[in-house]
């Protein structure tokens, strides 16, 4: 039986963390609906409160060389990859920036901050593969390895610059590079 | 970078996530009851280098971005006398083109691809190039009308971008098309929107029960 004062960490953070999987997996495809799902997984990574945990505290000059070399990784991906042609439009773009975010908040902030106290490879690994696995439905098995990595990338800065900005920053920067 | 070395010759969604709702569909032949008032669909064309070795890799994509045409570098054979080849590609009603192969429908415009070196003799492949289509609604398969007749291609559908893809060893008329399947019902639209939302309501009823089992300030 679950002790009353874990009531919170035991099943109500897991829930809204497999709720949030579940609507961002079945999310529609390219429908408005889809904005309402990651604007409210993006609502449920920013409100959820998180075990205690230490993080780094690094200074900018540490957070800058992060996501740096996080955009360089994405950057020389897209080099040798061919991106499929998508209208570029105002709203796409704004959509793919407020996606990126969302997605950050809710997998490196609650996600990894509910990992964490398991240990930072569980968390940025754990993390990494729920991102992976709720993609699949929409964009194929095959993206999973990718967007594996691309977690894994993202864990490393969450854990390294002590916040989700830095892998926000980083995501956001390579979904425009998916589209220019 | 190691997964992108796994699949260097096909086209690849990096994390890309295409929330925005699309713009709507645009038909050479618009169905019966469209929701609003059809635009027509628009060609594209563009030129690419030939170097020594063949042409440049590159994307060619119709001006509304319903088709494009992805050739990696050397995809073109080199031609004597030429110096670049022009990829043209327009939107076609399939039905014009042919019927649909038994027990499928097509899902929205064809495309007709074709390319020319600039000395104007037609263009020789080297390695297979990816027809890229939209599709308005649900689609499954790439076909391509060669020797008179639909022909299957591997197809891979990224339902994010409503888009399917495959390779192809010639250029031709291409065509998205499905297996005549019942449309989804509600549930698709509702139930992510369902779970997202208890999953608030659950981020909500953890944040209350923390607030009212903190400890009260002593005086």
């Amino acid at each position: 039986m679950i002790a009353r004062g874990h009531f919170v960490p035991f099943l109500l953070l897991p829930a809204a963390i497999l709720l949030g999987c579940v609507a961002l997996a079945i999310r529609p495809a390219a429908l408005g609906s889809a904005s309402f799902v990651v604007v409210a997984v993006g609502t449920i990574g920013a409100l959820a409160p998180l075990p205690a945990h230490r993080d780094l505290h690094p200074g900018p000059v540490r957070v800058f060389a992060a996501v740096t070399l996080g955009v360089l990784a994405f950057a020389a991906a897209r080099a040798i990859t061919t991106p499929l042609p998508v209208p570029v439009t105002t709203l796409t773009v704004g959509a793919t920036i407020v996606a990126a975010v969302a997605e950050e908040i809710f997998f490196r902030r609650l996600v990894y901050g509910w990992l964490a106290s398991a240990g930072e490879a569980v968390a940025i690994i754990g993390a990494a593969v729920l991102f992976a696995a709720v993609h699949v439905p929409a964009y194929g098995a095959r993206v999973f390895p990718l967007d594996l990595a691309a977690g894994i990338i993202f864990g490393w800065q969450r854990w390294a610059a002590g916040g989700w900005v830095a892998p926000a920053l980083t995501h956001a920067a390579a979904n425009m590079l998916q589209l220019f | 970078m190691a997964g992108t070395l796994v699949w260097p010759a096909v086209p690849l969604k990096i994390l890309y996530e295409g929330e925005a709702p699309p713009l709507p569909y645009r038909w050479v032949h618009p169905p019966a009851n469209l929701p609003e008032p059809n635009q027509p669909p628009t060609p594209g064309s563009g030129t690419i280098a030939l170097t020594p070795a063949g042409s440049q890799s590159a994307s060619v994509l119709t001006d509304d971005g319903q088709a494009a045409l992805i050739l990696r570098f050397g995809a073109i054979a080199p031609h004597a006398g030429a110096s670049s080849v022009t990829v043209r590609i327009t939107p076609l009603d399939p039905a014009t083109v042919s019927a649909p192969p038994s027990g499928l429908r097509f899902d929205g415009n064809a495309y007709r691809m074709e390319a020319t070196y600039n000395t104007g003799d037609p263009i020789a492949l080297l390695t297979s190039v990816t027809p890229v289509l939209r599709y308005p609604k649900h689609a499954t398969m790439l076909l391509r009308f060669s020797s008179a007749r639909w022909t299957s291609l591997e197809t891979h559908v990224v339902g994010g971008s409503l888009q399917l893809f495959g390779p192809s060893d010639r250029l031709g008329v291409f065509v998205a098309a499905t297996p005549p399947t019942p449309a989804p019902g509600p549930w698709a639209t509702y139930a992510p929107v369902a779970a997202a939302a208890a999953g608030v309501l659950a981020t909500l009823a953890a944040l209350i029960l923390l607030r009212r089992r903190r400890p009260s300030p002593r005086r």
